[in-house]
């Protein structure tokens, strides 16, 4: 199925799994609404190859598909806004 | 407890070692990534969705209080103060950092733990009955066979890269399957043979996932010695003959499907004659070693404690009765009981325990179960051995815990996987529907008068909450980026096995508890007697009440 | 190319022939399965050690008939988690008794060497760019095994006393 754009990269960081977004200045960030939305495919698919020659820092890096409407960058799917905001349920400690 | 000798010790400080090394050759950059993954999946280490994940191996589940008092320090040092109780009767942490691991390895081997083969395509954490050892329908106990299967498991050089993942599971108690064992890539039911001596009926090819299995008999009666030999036997052919092309069809179930238990059986045998009586098998001699280094339990000689247990589910503290009579078991000894604490209280993440919970059961366990304790594949904890006099006192104790729900086997005792929260594989969350079932079903009475039920649910078809074998199931689903859950019935994991159907189109994620309230509302008003369990009103009728019940207020 | 062989840093001896190229009359070279059959008749003349080189899938029965001619038995792992070759080696050690090199060759790291070694191999060609001093040390990981295999013919509850 091929990526609807426009798309912003992640990835997981090496040290601790956390999930992290390329910014415009393809640096890592672990705001979301910092991360770089792509609007072409060629230039998704030349940071996807640059970022995979990082992971020392980021481990599998891959592209979720953003609302094209929406100001800042909001995923498409459950999946990709859980993993932006943490889990949507309580911790069993705060309990 | 298996207690470990000098060589059990040096393996897994040994292996903590050598993970030390792998995660530095990492970070060095020495080692790719695509490389160190199936490195640190055999020693239970994943990358989910908001952070490492690590599964700690609770071999047949059973712990020591002391055992429980580490992974509450692991949880509190290195996590965020919880852990995951996994249907593999393991643990799992949600948030270890990398270089943090092989110190947890460390810690865990300083009191005889592991991670070793909790993921990886290779043999499993074998499991067994929650109940072994102490179940008065057991005809023997199961769990030296799961160590010598751990033993002849741990990194078997020619197992270590199998085509799928693989999971044992056995039972000594013949009449009552509590371990699933038709639901395991081998399920081993201890039977007794023809002269009455004990053996293992060998069960081939169940699973669920997407493509659910109800396990086939390979062999009726596999004379007991030979066991290590029959499993060595099944792994080649596997190893050998499984898919390698599709990791969908990679599981043995398929390759028993697709060669037929038949042709399947036929090449088993055929190896095990081969090498049926080399050295593969375990002594005489070694059994009784495995066995001896089995804590036993010391056991008073107390009355039979049937009749007061009796009068507890009736006295005058109905909470306590409740819980008497719904998460306590009759012990083969008299005097004693079989606690089952429920780590599912109404509202919170089923099987989450928290570091202090975890240090409160350890002396709890001191206290009232000879130090020792069980996590079951229903995702709560067993004290095996507690005396019925005791129980009052213990039932105190863990409701100041928010650990004396009495809702074991019942509807709100529902296994869950970690679902979309935490899950890199899930579509759906599955917690905060087992929060709201616990919220909305949490009076007693209703559930006591619907009575036996199982509610399982997993956020996708890889069905690690084994939504196919719950009485009732419930998948997530995602439907263009939004939770969407089907529902299913029929399902059973015991001697009984059967696989739940589909009722009709997936609800979404508001309506689905009203559903599953109106097929049972539905079951009450259908059931014949309040001796007719669910399944088995399911069974004489079939799904079509159920389905219109269910659809009834749908909105499509 | 370099190797490690019977734990140690040797040099590649042999030519890896493809199935064109055609016979050299002396030295020490590796056929596929397919061209040692097909070429069978041309082989007894000339001189120089004969390997086999076998693809995963190709297993130790398929070559049992051949294995009194072979001085070098190499097994293929196209990616290191494809684990058939360590039936294949095990089988051929244990099953049908061939006792000269056993080499693993493709993408094989420092982290198979322990269990390929258990599993009859004494030769190792490691996927390039990885570092065979390194790699010595993944024959040291575990000081003790559990279970029978090639290197060990009794689990370990038949060699001491626990």
């Amino acid at each position: 199925m091929a990526l609807q754009l426009p798309a912003v990269l992640s990835g997981s960081l090496t040290l601790t799994g956390a999930p992290v977004y390329l910014t415009p200045g393809r640096d890592w960030t672990r705001n979301l609404q910092a991360a770089q939305v792509f609007g072409a495919s060629e230039e998704l698919e030349a940071a996807l190859g640059w970022a995979r020659t990082q992971e020392a820092v980021v481990c599998d890096p891959y592209a979720f598909s953003v609302d094209a409407k929406a100001e800042l960058p909001t995923p498409i799917s459950a999946r990709e806004r859980i993993r932006a905001s943490g889990p949507t349920v309580g911790l069993a400690r705060a309990s | 407890m298996y207690q470990y000798d000098a060589i059990d010790q040096r393996i897994v400080e040994e292996r903590a070692a050598q993970f030390r090394g792998q995660v530095t050759r990492r970070l060095a950059g020495e080692i790719t990534e695509d490389e160190f993954k199936p490195l640190r999946l055999q020693n239970g280490l994943y990358m989910q969705l908001h952070a490492y994940m690590l599964r700690v191996a609770i071999p047949y589940g059973l712990l020591s209080s002391k055992q429980l008092r580490m992974l509450a320090r692991i949880a509190r040092v290195y996590d965020k103060g919880y852990g995951h109780l996994s249907t593999r009767q393991n643990i799992q942490y949600n948030w270890p950092k990398l270089e943090d691991v092989p110190s947890i390895l460390d810690d865990l081997a300083s009191v005889q733990m592991h991670a070793i083969q909790t993921s990886g395509n290779c043999i499993r954490n074998t499991t067994a009955d929650a109940y072994a050892g102490v179940a008065r329908d057991e005809i023997e106990d199961p769990r030296p066979w799961c160590e010598l299967i751990r033993q002849w498991s741990t990194f078997h050089p020619e197992f270590a890269f199998l085509p799928r993942k693989f999971k044992i599971a056995v039972t000594g108690a013949p009449g009552d399957d509590r371990a699933a064992v038709r639901f395991h890539d081998i399920g081993l039911r201890i039977v007794a043979g023809p002269e009455g001596e004990h053996g293992f009926e060998v069960i081939v090819g169940g699973g669920l996932g997407r493509t659910p299995f109800v396990g086939k008999v390979v062999r009726g009666f596999l004379p007991k010695q030979y066991l290590l030999s029959y499993l060595e036997a099944i792994l080649r052919v596997y190893n050998v003959h499984g898919r390698r092309d599709n990791k969908y069809k990679a599981r043995i179930k398929v390759l028993v499907d697709a060669l037929g238990v038949e042709e399947f059986s036929r090449l088993v045998e055929e190896e095990w004659e081969l090498i049926r009586d080399t050295s593969i098998d375990v002594t005489e001699q070694e059994l009784a070693r495995v066995k001896a280094f089995f804590i036993p339990a010391h056991y008073e000689t107390l009355p039979s404690a049937d009749s007061k247990l009796a009068a507890m589910k009736l006295g005058k503290n109905r909470d306590f009765g409740l819980w008497v009579g719904n998460n306590v078991t009759p012990h083969k000894v008299d005097g004693y009981g079989i606690v089952t604490i429920s780590v599912k209280a109404p509202g919170k993440p089923p099987g989450d325990i928290t570091d202090t919970q975890m240090e409160a059961v350890a002396d709890l366990a001191d206290r009232f179960s000879q130090s020792r304790l069980v996590v079951t594949h229903m995702q709560n904890l067993v004290f095996p051995d507690v005396k019925v006099s005791d129980l009052e006192s213990l039932w105190r104790e863990l409701v100041k815990l928010d650990l004396a729900t009495a809702n074991a086997g019942k509807l709100t005792d529902m296994i869950c996987c970690p679902g979309l929260d935490y899950c890199a594989l899930a579509n759906a969350t599955s917690i905060p529907i087992a929060e709201e079932l616990g919220r909305h079903f949490d009076d007693m009475d209703y559930l006591s008068d619907i009575g036996e039920v199982s509610l399982k649910m997993s956020g996708c078809i890889n069905a690690c909450g084994h939504h196919h074998i719950g009485n009732i199931g419930i998948l997530g689903i995602d439907k263009r980026g939004e939770e969407f859950y089907q529902l299913m019935l029929g399902g059973s994991p015991g001697n009984d096995a059967s696989l739940g159907k589909i009722l009709g189109p997936a609800f979404a994620k508001h309506e689905i508890v009203a559903a599953v309230g109106r097929v049972l509302a539905r079951y009450l008003e259908l059931r014949e007697s309040s001796d007719e369990r669910f399944i088995d009103a399911f069974r004489r009728v079939g799904a079509e009440p159920f389905k219109e019940a269910a659809y009834a207020d749908h909105q499509g | 190319m370099r190797i490690i062989k019977d734990r140690q840093i040797a040099e590649d001896t042999w030519l890896h022939l493809d199935d064109e190229t055609a016979l050299p009359d002396s030295g020490d070279v590796t056929l596929s399965l397919e061209r040692l059959r097909r070429d069978s008749g041309a082989l007894g003349a000339r001189k120089g050690r004969l390997g086999v080189r076998l693809r995963s899938e190709q297993l130790a029965a398929d070559v049992g008939d051949l294995l009194e001619h072979l001085a070098l038995v190499c097994v293929e792992f196209p990616k290191f988690t494809d684990g058939r070759g360590y039936t294949t080696g095990r089988l051929l050690r244990d099953r049908h008794g061939y006792t000269r090199e056993l080499r693993a060759t493709g993408h094989v790291l420092q982290d198979q060497l322990y269990y390929l070694a258990r599993c009859g191999y004494n030769s190792f060609a490691l996927a390039p760019g990885k570092s065979l001093e390194r790699a010595l040390d993944g024959f040291e990981d575990f000081s003790v095994s559990y279970q029978a295999a090639a290197d060990s013919r009794e689990p370990i509850f038949r060699r001491v006393t626990r």
